[in-house]
């Protein structure tokens, strides 16, 4: 399992930082275009909610982005201090009456719904919001080292050579 | 109309169109997130108050685009049409594209592959860019899709037909070619 953090203050200044740091997270865990937009524009959202509904533009705060790959699982864990601020207990819109009406926001959390496999939050000890987001990624770049080993057998008078090939990714 | 750089992240560039003041091209180059929309949206609102009310965006140097950023576009689209206007796109990146496409909003704009296209988009006799794969590759178009167990109701992925087995319950599923879901 691999992971980084990045910790950003609570700037919209900052949402073209949170996207590059976790863009180049997902293609380093080999996640197609597709995906790499569908996780970009997810946290894109989530990023804005947090500075605009939660922190409120206050730069003396801020938040944290960890990614972690494990196996195919790409996971995002969005943490930041403050009063509770549970997206999942939002109503869910009727996308269809938001695209009719051609409303202009609010599309936010439809978009991480639909375009992650799993969002959890957790209010951890009354102080940290966490929430995760989880993707399985779809992979393209799948960078594979193979190594082969010989290994010599000795049976009587002949030698056996034994040759196994281990794939690295 | 002057050229002006919206927080050192989204460039607007105006060109008339054909000497005549009531037509624009915008041409964008930078992203457009939650960061720099209201002042997008601010800077073109006036020029639709202003008298322009036919603008061709030119999307070749937009590099991102968010959900406050497609706001932002039916928001003109709303303020254009309230003044018996019109606008069109052209030059999407495919990752700009992608997210249109992701969100269903690509049947509500005007989106062309280039200027010519765009501008006859606009009066009324060119053809749109393909927005929807042609009936044949419509089937393999649907793939990836998330969706729930029908036993346990588990969020899952799969990119392709085939039977299968929930993760969650072990309980057997069988995703057609056309994406429908059933138990075995």
């Amino acid at each position: 399992m691999k992971s980084e953090t990045i910790y950003l203050e609570s700037s919209l200044a900052n949402l073209a930082k949170a996207r590059n740091f976790i863009s180049k997270m997902a293609k380093a865990c080999g996640a197609n275009d597709e995906d790499i937009t569908k996780i970009e524009i997810s946290c894109d959202e989530w990023s804005a909610n947090i500075i605009e509904h939660s922190l409120g533009h206050d730069t003396e705060r801020g938040f944290t982005i960890q990614c972690i790959k494990n196996g195919n699982k790409f996971i995002i864990v969005y943490e930041h201090e403050g009063e509770k601020f549970n997206p999942i207990e939002q109503e869910r819109i009727d996308i269809n009456d938001h695209f009719s009406t051609l409303k202009e926001r609010g599309l936010g959390l439809y978009i991480m719904r639909e375009m992650m496999d799993e969002i959890h939050y957790e209010y951890v000890k009354n102080t940290t919001n966490r929430l995760t987001l989880v993707t399985t990624v779809t992979r393209q770049y799948i960078h594979r080292q193979v190594l082969p080993y010989i290994i010599p057998l000795r049976a009587g008078n002949y030698v056996l050579l034994m040759v196994i090939f281990l794939i690295q990714e | 109309m002057e050229e002006i750089t919206i927080k050192d992240s989204l460039k607007i560039t105006p060109m008339q169109v054909g000497g005549s003041a009531d037509t624009v091209q915008l041409v964008l180059n930078g992203y457009l997130d939650t960061y720099n929309s209201p002042e997008f949206q601010s800077h073109v609102n006036s020029l639709i108050n202003s008298g322009v009310n036919s603008i061709i965006f030119n999307c070749n140097g937009l590099n991102y685009i968010s959900s406050t950023g497609i706001g932002a576009f039916t928001a003109f689209l709303k303020l254009i049409k309230q003044k018996k206007g019109d606008m069109a796109l052209f030059g999407l990146q495919k990752k700009v594209m992608d997210v249109f496409q992701l969100l269903g909003f690509t049947k509500f704009f005007k989106i062309a592959d280039d200027f010519e296209s765009a501008l006859a988009l606009l009066r009324g006799e060119g053809k749109e860019q393909m927005k929807e794969p042609p009936a044949a590759t419509q089937v393999h178009a649907a793939f990836p899709i998330v969706f729930g167990c029908p036993h346990c109701g588990k969020k899952l992925k799969t990119s392709k037909a085939g039977t299968f087995r929930c993760s969650g319950c072990k309980g057997i599923i069988v995703v057609d070619e056309g994406a429908k879901i059933k138990t075995a």
